[in-house]
């Protein structure tokens, strides 16, 4: 039935990787989904590498549904040594595909608050 | 007739087909087949638009649209005049509201204040909001008694005082289902000469009520929450009321004489009733009234009183699960929110649903209410006549899946 919530999803979900709050963030950015309460926030700390910004550090908190919470807990991985253009050219199916499962459309917006909190975060 | 709950059943086409256990009728209810048939007979012998035409059809049509004015009526203990039949809860409140704010009189002798309550829907809500800003009104708020998911009743004598416009308050919660004293808040409200307002959406057709022993002067609700077809809904404005407001919304039917410069009103209620409206839906809507007096509010509030009792012991007894519900069940209309620690509501939604269980995660468009309750979201159970013991079952069983799942 569940294959939606795969071993990996409630890994993540249960043991979030790089949840924390940064107190020394370059960087910091709020999404919300307000009709299911998911509260995300990015910390990201630039360095610059070879001519351009790269993802030193990044971290995650807050709180929501298993997949918002897992889906920034698995992009958080993605993100890690990213340029600013890498991270700006991440697209809708790159972090669905992070899933492996099929996100009807009625969870969509839980799966890609970090992707899109994480884009917000680029406009700062 | 007597409560049978396998007759009920049989009369509801979806129960066969749909989720297994269909627990999000406060979102909204299903069909009966004789509400299906009432719309089907009007698109099927009776299509003509209504008033004025004079051919058979238009005739039929307008008798079985009015018939149906008169069955909401009798529904509510109002006069048939006094219902203005509209798209829904929403469209009825925001109606209201620009009525009210259109006719100067309602508003003479420095009446400059408008009291709700923090429990209100967003349809009820936010329109006030907007209005209070358009008239530069104080907004104020019966809050929560600490600690309880019921209104503070007795904070209402503070609150109302003779500059107080409106007292809009619903009468039961769609998210805990907890029934408000109205008459009691409305007697406070009429001693300072206040206009009371009730959203009835959510306790409609799940308990008796008389817009009379409510001391409402407003009183609104859709269609589709009790067994009629989505898009209709009722406004019900006190005659003496109705005839001194302004219609907020224009056109044809509505008007007694029309120059190329001007317009005059017709009686109640065509007055507030302008164009073509969801004929077929109003006809069903009637159907639906017959339908549940048929079975009897009395008889439905009780069964659903007691599968929301069993509903709030099983989800108790669970560890790790937090009822967000009224818990004297003769008040609760039949909602039982819930929290679980161990997942987000959308996950015990998405979850029970693949169970065949239909809840609804989220904050019901009562967001204010969620932060005094210190939650963000909820997931709804909601019961209504059709349901049974086995979807109490179908729920429990569906909640220990989410837990075996979610636990470390
Ligand atoms: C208490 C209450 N008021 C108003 C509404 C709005 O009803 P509708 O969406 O049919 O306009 C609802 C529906 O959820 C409700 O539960």
């Amino acid at each position: 039935m569940d294959s939606l919530y795969q071993e990996h999803i409630l890994d993540h979900y249960k043991h979030p990787r790089n949840k924390r709050e940064m107190d020394d963030a370059d960087v910091v950015q709020r999404g919300k989904n307000v009709s299911c309460g998911d509260d995300l926030t990015w910390y990201v700390k630039w360095e610059e590498k070879g001519g351009s910004q790269r993802v030193a550090d990044v971290s995650f908190s807050g709180y929501g549904c298993a997949l918002s919470q897992s889906g920034a807990s698995m992009l958080s991985l993605v993100l890690k040594g990213k340029t600013k253009e890498e991270v700006a050219a991440l697209t809708r199916e790159d972090m669905l595909a992070l899933f492996h499962a099929d996100i009807g459309h009625m969870r969509e917006k839980c799966a890609l608050l970090p992707l899109s909190t994480i884009k917000e975060l680029l406009k700062q | 007739m007597r409560f049978s709950i396998t007759k009920i059943q049989e009369d509801f086409p979806q129960l066969k087909g749909g989720s297994e256990h269909y627990l999000d009728s406060q979102a909204t209810s299903l069909t009966p087949r004789s509400v299906i048939d009432a719309q089907d007979a009007y698109y099927l012998k009776a299509r003509a638009n209504t008033h004025r035409a004079i051919f058979k059809e238009a005739a039929l049509a307008t008798d079985l649209y009015e018939d149906a004015r008169t069955k909401i009526a009798n529904f509510i203990g109002a006069k048939r005049e006094e219902v203005i039949l509209t798209g829904g809860a929403t469209e009825s409140s925001n109606m209201l509201v620009r009525m009210l704010d259109e006719t100067p009189a309602f508003w003479g002798s420095g009446k400059r204040e408008i009291v709700t309550s923090v429990m209100e829907h967003h349809a009820s809500l936010v329109p006030l909001q907007q209005l209070a800003k358009r008239k530069g009104c104080m907004l104020s708020h019966i809050p929560l008694s600490p600690g309880s998911v019921r209104l503070d009743v007795k904070s209402v004598e503070g609150l109302i005082s003779d500059e107080t416009a409106i007292v809009s308050v619903m009468l039961a919660s769609n998210v805990t289902g907890t029934i408000n004293p109205i008459s009691e808040i409305a007697k406070v409200a009429h001693r300072h000469g206040a206009f009371v307002v009730v959203d009835a959406t959510a306790a409609i057709g799940h308990i008796p009520m008389h817009v009379d022993d409510l001391g409402a002067d407003a009183l609104f609700f859709s269609g589709h929450k009790i067994l009629g077809p989505t898009g209709v809904g009722v406004l019900w404005v006190r005659k003496e009321m109705l005839e001194k407001l302004q219609p907020a919304v224009f056109g044809g039917h509505m008007i007694s004489e029309v120059t190329k410069d001007d317009a005059t009103w017709g009686d109640i209620p065509d007055r507030f009733e302008p164009g073509t409206k969801n004929i077929g839906g109003v006809i069903g809507l009637g159907a639906a009234v017959d339908y549940l007096n048929a079975v009897g509010l009395t008889e439905i509030h009780r069964h659903v009183s007691a599968l929301t009792k069993s509903a709030i012991e099983a989800l108790d007894a669970l560890p790790g699960v937090h009822v967000v519900a009224e818990r004297d069940t003769e008040l609760n209309i039949g909602d039982v929110s819930f929290v679980c620690d161990f997942a987000h509501p959308h996950d015990v939604a998405e979850i029970l649903g693949r169970n065949g269980v239909a809840v609804r995660p989220g904050h019901h468009c009562a967001l204010p209410y969620h932060v005094e309750l210190g939650i963000a979201a909820t997931t709804r159970v909601s019961f209504y006549l059709y349901n049974d013991e086995d979807d109490v079952r179908g729920l429990v069983e569906a909640v220990k899946k989410v837990r075996a799942l979610f636990a470390d």
